[in-house]
């Protein structure tokens, strides 16, 4: 397949959170866009978060399983980038099939950037969070160095 | 009256992307398209079988390829004010189908026509067992 952009290359400890105290979906979206915006130099912040919510409230980004994936595209970032995050309690998202999520993954493309690139690339997160012993492990992880070891070795 | 829930077969068919613009220009304020890529039990066969890929290669392949047409089907609804939420299943579409939707109160299925490719049996299946209407998108 082409365009192999794996999740543990996105990753560094600095945008990983585990055991995230917020205990609400727009609380925890909220988090994870100050996070993410902080990690990566994010010129306005708000715009971000406005780009990802409006997204977000065209169709819930739970993609079943425990799964969160918002993700949008934006002029504030020049590369795809990701932030991951675990939060202390599952969190009612609203997810078709019912469940609340314990693992959200925000990734940001560029607006103007490959869009083959982008599908592929949530294609393969979906696809590795949707096996259940990767988000087992993920679930068990007590660092975020110990949770890129866990994707990069499922990833290879 | 727009249907509340719709129920859009996702594949790699051009017929599929017809299916999505019908899905978009069927949908109200109040309408979800639930869009769905079912990770085919018998094209995973098929393959394996064929000798071309292994099993777990065959899937991989099927699940990624899946989750692209999902998140493009996503892009294109929502960039059109559309709202969508996209899921992906494994087994049979004739059987996936018509159970999602019972479980998620669909009023309209949309499907693509692609004759030759099972598709038209899909149809056929559909016509027969889905719980509401079927739409096939030519």
């Amino acid at each position: 397949m082409m365009n192999e952009l794996k999740l543990s290359s996105l990753l560094t400890p600095k945008n990983i959170l585990l055991d995230v105290k917020e205990k609400e979906k727009d609380a925890l979206l909220a988090k994870i866009i100050k996070t993410f915006s902080e990690v990566n130099n994010i010129a306005d912040p708000e715009a971000l978060a406005r780009e990802v919510t409006e997204r977000e409230a065209l169709g819930n980004t739970g993609i079943g399983r425990g799964i969160g994936f918002p993700h949008a595209k934006s002029s504030q970032v020049e590369e795809i980038s990701v932030l991951l995050a675990r939060p202390a309690r599952p969190i009612e998202y609203g997810a078709l099939d019912g469940l609340p999520v314990n693992l959200v993954i925000l990734i940001i493309a560029p607006d103007s950037g490959d869009n083959n690139q982008y599908l592929h690339a949530m294609a393969r997160i979906s696809r590795l969070l949707g096996k259940s012993e990767v988000r087992e492990k993920l679930a068990q992880v007590k660092t975020p160095q110990e949770a890129i070891d866990t994707i990069a070795a499922f990833e290879n | 009256m727009k249907p509340k829930n719709i129920l859009l077969y996702v594949d790699a068919s051009k017929e599929s992307r017809a299916a999505l613009d019908v899905a978009v220009d069927y949908s109200g304020l109040e309408t979800t398209i639930i869009a769905v890529n079912v990770v085919n039990r018998q094209t995973v066969i098929q393959l394996t079988r064929s000798g071309e890929k292994s099993l777990a290669e065959a899937e991989v392949e099927l699940e990624e390829n899946g989750w692209c047409y999902l998140y493009d089907a996503e892009e294109t609804a929502k960039s059109a004010g559309a709202s969508i939420v996209i899921l992906q299943e494994s087994g049979y579409p004739e059987e996936v189908l018509p159970r999602l939707a019972s479980e998620y109160g669909v009023d309209l299925i949309i499907i693509g026509h692609t004759p030759g490719l099972g598709q038209a049996s899909l149809a056929q299946q559909l016509i027969e067992h889905a719980p509401c209407a079927v739409l096939v998108v030519k």
